[in-house]
């Protein structure tokens, strides 16, 4: 019971940081900003929301699952900020 | 607790509109490359939205195949071409403003008369202990319509043959960066043998070989944004591209010689039939969609 | 529920068909020919959703499993003959 009310809390701040980011994709004036909002804000929020997917089922095979894909995402979400600066600094 | 009230109206409601809202972004944007990127988070919502009407596997082709393989193709068009300014009549645009409205009305028309019915679904959950695989869309695909999936693997053979006659010279984008290329290196076995995965699961959960197949595409491709050619020999990729329907077709022939009918597996055999095809399915599915993307063999 | 999403296929389908005869360069009307078979195809989904039985109908989904395939490689096609179409007016 507990676990789940706890895992409704952590979906609605994962929730808040995603909007977090969002907003400053969005609103930020340079390039080098926005990955600061896309890499961190970004991934935050999705590692909440994969803890309150963690909370809410007791199987292990789903939260090994759940924890590489959140691995995954945070790597390639880095090497995506990586490529992007790397972009922006060499052709402008 | 609350997500088991079923009162998922909102989230219906919101994916639809988020839906709606990036096609006509992506139609309506002046700039081809927003286009593509809105193109992109369409196939995106549009997965989502079939995983909400309970369709998984036709989820996982959609996001991987439609939204991804065929927004890099697009890209690979944005970034290579001039953007050619036709500007449209205006009678073309009344004509195709009449055309569309007149199909909407026919449409709407049509839509008062669905009824709520089962079609053949009740006939392919009967015969389904028959069919020699435990997952009904899989069954449909390899087993009873079996035929349909044999021209499909030969229509993408086709297009493939098409894009390499066309002779392209042209080189797929790639980024030529230590960081990609072992990344890439790193992440490729683990694509290979996930996929290989989600190909056996597809006999009787969800998965298939169309599903392994496109994943294992979309492994061999960041393989080659890399800017690294694959360390295969030619002869044994040409093996793999054809693999698909050639022994498709040779199992199709040899169960028609050996009496039983062109693809009409006997029930002895349909579960060991079904897997030798999904595992040639699966390795030419991804090799002829990697040969998409990079124009060369 | 599900006449929602019905008519959300429906919309999709006549604004791109609009887009794919009123397109200004072949670009747009390749992605409006994608959008196309995406409402198509969430059509379909849709009529598999609406049976009686438990489960959804697999028949439309092994049909948009082999839709979708057929559309990435019509895509691939169609983007190597655009490119070749650029580059003999350069």
């Amino acid at each position: 019971m507990a676990f789940e009310i706890l895992s409704i809390a952590f979906m609605f701040i994962g929730a808040i940081f995603l909007l977090a980011g969002s907003i400053g994709l969005i609103r930020l004036k340079d390039t080098y900003s926005r990955l600061h909002a896309l890499t961190k804000a970004d991934v935050l929020g999705f590692g909440f929301i994969v803890l309150s997917c963690i909370l809410s089922t007791d199987l292990l095979s789903h939260w090994i699952k759940l924890l590489l894909v959140w691995l995954l995402v945070i790597s390639y979400s880095a090497l995506v900020g990586y490529a992007l600066a790397n972009r922006k600094k060499r052709y402008a | 607790m609350l997500w088991q009230t079923g009162k998922k109206d909102m989230l219906d409601l919101a994916l639809g509109l988020m839906l709606f809202i990036s096609a006509l972004l992506s139609l309506h944007s002046k700039d081809t490359m927003k286009s593509g990127v809105f193109f992109i988070i369409f196939g995106f919502l549009s997965g989502l939205i079939w995983v909400r009407l309970e369709a998984p596997d036709v989820a996982l082709v959609e996001i991987i195949l439609g939204s991804a393989i065929t927004g890099l193709l697009i890209f690979k068009l944005v970034k290579g071409s001039k953007q050619k300014d036709l500007k449209a009549f205006t009678f073309t645009r009344l004509w195709a403003g009449f055309i569309s409205f007149l199909i909407l009305i026919f449409m709407l028309f049509h839509l008062t008369t669905i009824e709520r019915q089962d079609r053949i679904a009740s006939l392919v959950f009967e015969n389904l202990h028959k069919s020699g695989v435990d997952s009904a869309v899989n069954a449909v695909l390899l087993n009873f319509r079996g035929y349909d999936t044999l021209l499909e693997v030969g229509v993408i053979t086709l297009a493939i043959f098409g894009l390499l006659s066309l002779g392209l010279k042209r080189e797929a984008y790639y980024w030529d960066n230590p960081l990609l290329k072992g990344f890439s290196r790193l992440s490729l076995p683990f694509i290979v043998f996930f996929s290989l995965y989600i190909t056996y699961l597809g006999t009787f959960s969800v998965g298939g070989a169309f599903q392994g197949g496109a994943l294992l595409a979309g492994g061999l491709v960041l393989f080659a944004l890399a800017g690294q050619a694959l360390p295969l020999k030619a002869s044994i990729i040409y093996i793999f591209t054809m693999a698909g329907l050639g022994v498709f077709s040779l199992i199709g022939l040899l169960y028609a010689l050996l009496g039983y009918g062109f693809l009409t597996y006997p029930l002895e055999l349909s579960t060991i039939s079904i897997m030798i095809i999904e595992l040639s399915i699966w390795i030419s599915t991804a090799f002829l969609l990697y040969t998409a993307y990079s124009g060369k063999l | 529920m599900i006449w929602f999403y019905y008519i959300l296929a429906i919309l999709l389908v006549i604004i791109s068909l609009y887009h794919f005869i009123v397109a200004r360069n072949y670009v747009k009307r390749l992605i409006a020919l994608n959008i196309l078979g995406s409402g198509v195809f969430l059509f379909f989904i849709t009529t598999a959703k609406n049976t009686n039985t438990e489960s959804p109908d697999p028949v439309p989904h092994a049909l948009v499993l082999t839709g979708i395939v057929v559309a990435v490689s019509a895509t691939a096609i169609a983007v190597s003959l655009i490119l070749h179409l650029n580059k003999e007016e350069e």
